[in-house]
């Protein structure tokens, strides 16, 4: 299955698409939530996950995009899904995959929202936009915090520059931490695509970065 | 962050400074930005509240868009139809058995001439027809005149087929010759005048014996001798006109076996069969399946004409030969019964 049918992807899972890397590749963030043999019920799943789910979309949308939302969807694909999953994966990592592609397709609604409306409205019914906040090695003063959004907004204008492919490719390696072998899993790719992807990516990445440095220089 | 040993590409922000500056300022850019706060407990009631809200106010828009395509889809339909666009797309929707289509416009509102076509059917006793399958008797056993249609006016369709196909006036010739066509047909079918069109077409016809339009100034001639009621004349004419497979001349075609049927029902069933062979028209079907049967009857193939009638009766119950084909084959079965 290709990336461009992930959409239907998420609707009609695979069985294949369900069993992804073993625990011992589980990121840390991942690590130990939730493992499977036994198929945990909706609202279990919801409460012990939600919130890292959330922290997911944010990440993966930036600071403009309604995260809420995003959940939202993530998981009226999970109770819809939750049937058909048989604990071969851990339920992070296929709630991942679940929310990896709930972004794609909210981003792609709001690019057509966008080009529909000729505005940068987004399609979100609740707007409620994430909240960043500064790493624990980062100054805590006013001046230094605002630099720190300023990068942010940039970085994720940057990233907004690139294909879906290869935005997503590059966040989850870049800022998720996330391996090769899980990013494949989870894009239902092979891994050398997935290298192939990261060095387009941050080729494009660098670009679009230099592209800006000379339009922004006096 | 920490590497994963089995990757062989490092993070930028993993990676020490000194290499391209342009992957430095990246990885510093990536260092540097903000990272998700932890989200506020999102509750379950939530969820579901914001599900329901969402399923109902996902309804009305899909209705209203369900009821835009609709409503788009109908007019679309509607202009294609009244634009003909459909005809030209769409076969006739009139069920087999003939296998070959045929495109027709049917006039919405054909004058009837009545002409006494089938008098040689008409005229056939029972002993006359055939000894074993013989009608019955009694006035209402009869074949019931032929009706021969002539259309009134041209509907939009051919109105614009004519257009489109009639020759453009190139020459000074044509032209005149498109006038005196024009002229007669506007006498014929506008203004009724059928003497007065068949001196018209008379007059073009001796003037241009082998004209552009000879061939549409015969098939007005026939039209004006049937309107005429010269009925003979009209059937001398079709002898002499070779048919085509378009509607009004597969129509003539029909009229041309009536005619004949009155002398010659074994022409007659000539020009039947090739109608029923290809067309698609419910009308002419009719007309041509009851005249077969009723020459077969008059020639004495009761069980070919009773294969027609009972074809008739199974697809036109209600038709205008109905009653009388019913008569006829109880009257035949009951023949055939006696004859073994």
């Amino acid at each position: 299955m290709g990336w461009g049918h992930r959409k239907s992807a998420v609707l009609q899972p695979s069985p294949s698409e369900l069993s992804l890397a073993s625990p011992s590749v589980t990121p840390p963030e991942m690590a130990g939530k939730s493992a499977g043999s036994v198929r945990p019920s909706f609202e279990s799943v919801y409460r012990a996950h939600a919130k890292t789910v959330a922290r997911w979309a944010m990440r993966l949308l930036g600071p403009s995009g309604d995260f809420e939302d995003v959940v939202q969807d993530a998981f009226l694909v999970v109770r819809r899904r939750l049937p058909g999953f048989r604990g071969e994966a851990e339920i992070t990592t296929w709630l991942y995959e679940i929310t990896v592609r709930v972004v794609q397709d909210w981003r792609r609604r709001a690019r057509w929202w966008s080009w529909v409306t000729g505005r940068g409205q987004s399609p979100s019914r609740g707007q409620m936009q994430a909240t960043f906040v500064p790493t624990a090695e980062m100054p805590k003063d006013p001046l230094a915090l605002l630099e720190a959004r300023e990068r942010t907004r940039l970085l994720y204008r940057l990233l907004d520059e690139l294909d879906e492919v290869h935005r997503t490719t590059f966040i989850l390696f870049e800022l998720d931490g996330l391996t090769g072998e899980q990013i494949a899993s989870i894009t239902d790719t092979r891994i050398s695509t997935v290298w192939v992807r990261l060095s387009r990516a941050r080729r494009k990445f660098i670009q679009r970065m230099r592209a800006l440095e000379a339009r922004e220089k006096p | 962050m920490r590497q994963h040993p089995e990757d062989p590409i490092l993070r930028w922000r993993d990676r020490p400074p000194g290499g391209e500056a342009a992957e430095d300022r990246a990885a510093a850019l990536i260092r540097g930005s903000l990272v998700p706060a932890e989200p506020e407990e999102l509750h379950l009631p939530r969820f579901e509240q914001r599900s329901r809200r969402w399923s109902r106010s996902a309804l009305l828009p899909r209705l209203a868009f369900t009821a835009l395509f609709l409503v788009v889809g109908v007019a679309t339909v509607m202009a294609a139809r009244r634009a003909g666009w459909l005809d030209r797309i769409l076969p006739v929707a009139y069920p087999p058995p003939e296998p070959a289509p045929l495109r027709t416009h049917r006039p919405r509102h054909p004058t009837r001439v009545p002409a006494a076509a089938p008098a040689a059917v008409t005229d056939a006793t029972p002993a006359e027809a055939n000894e074993t399958v013989a009608p019955p008797p009694g006035p209402t056993l009869a074949v019931p005149a032929a009706e021969i249609q002539l259309p009134r006016r041209k509907t939009r369709a051919s109105r614009r087929t004519a257009f489109i196909d009639s020759p453009k006036p190139a020459a000074p010739a044509l032209s005149d010759e498109i006038r005196a066509l024009d002229q007669a047909i506007g006498l014929l079918r506008r203004d009724r005048e059928a003497d007065a069109a068949l001196s018209t077409l008379d007059a073009y016809l001796a003037r241009y014996p082998r004209g552009v339009l000879n061939r549409e100034a015969r098939l007005a001639r026939v039209d004006a001798l049937l309107m005429l009621q010269r009925l003979d004349e009209a059937q001398s004419a079709l002898d002499t006109l070779p048919l085509d497979t378009h509607r009004r001349e597969t129509e003539l075609q029909v009229i041309r076996g009536e005619l004949r049927a009155r002398s010659d029902c074994a022409r007659a069933e000539e020009d039947y069969s090739a109608v029923l062979a290809r067309s698609l028209d419910a009308a002419l079907v009719e007309r041509a399946l009851y005249g077969r049967g009723a020459c077969r009857a008059k020639r004495g193939d009761g069980t070919g004409a009773a294969e027609d009638l009972q074809r008739y009766l199974e697809r036109f119950p209600n038709g205008a030969h109905a009653a009388w084909a019913r008569q006829w084959l109880e009257g035949a079965g009951q023949s055939l019964i006696k004859g073994g």
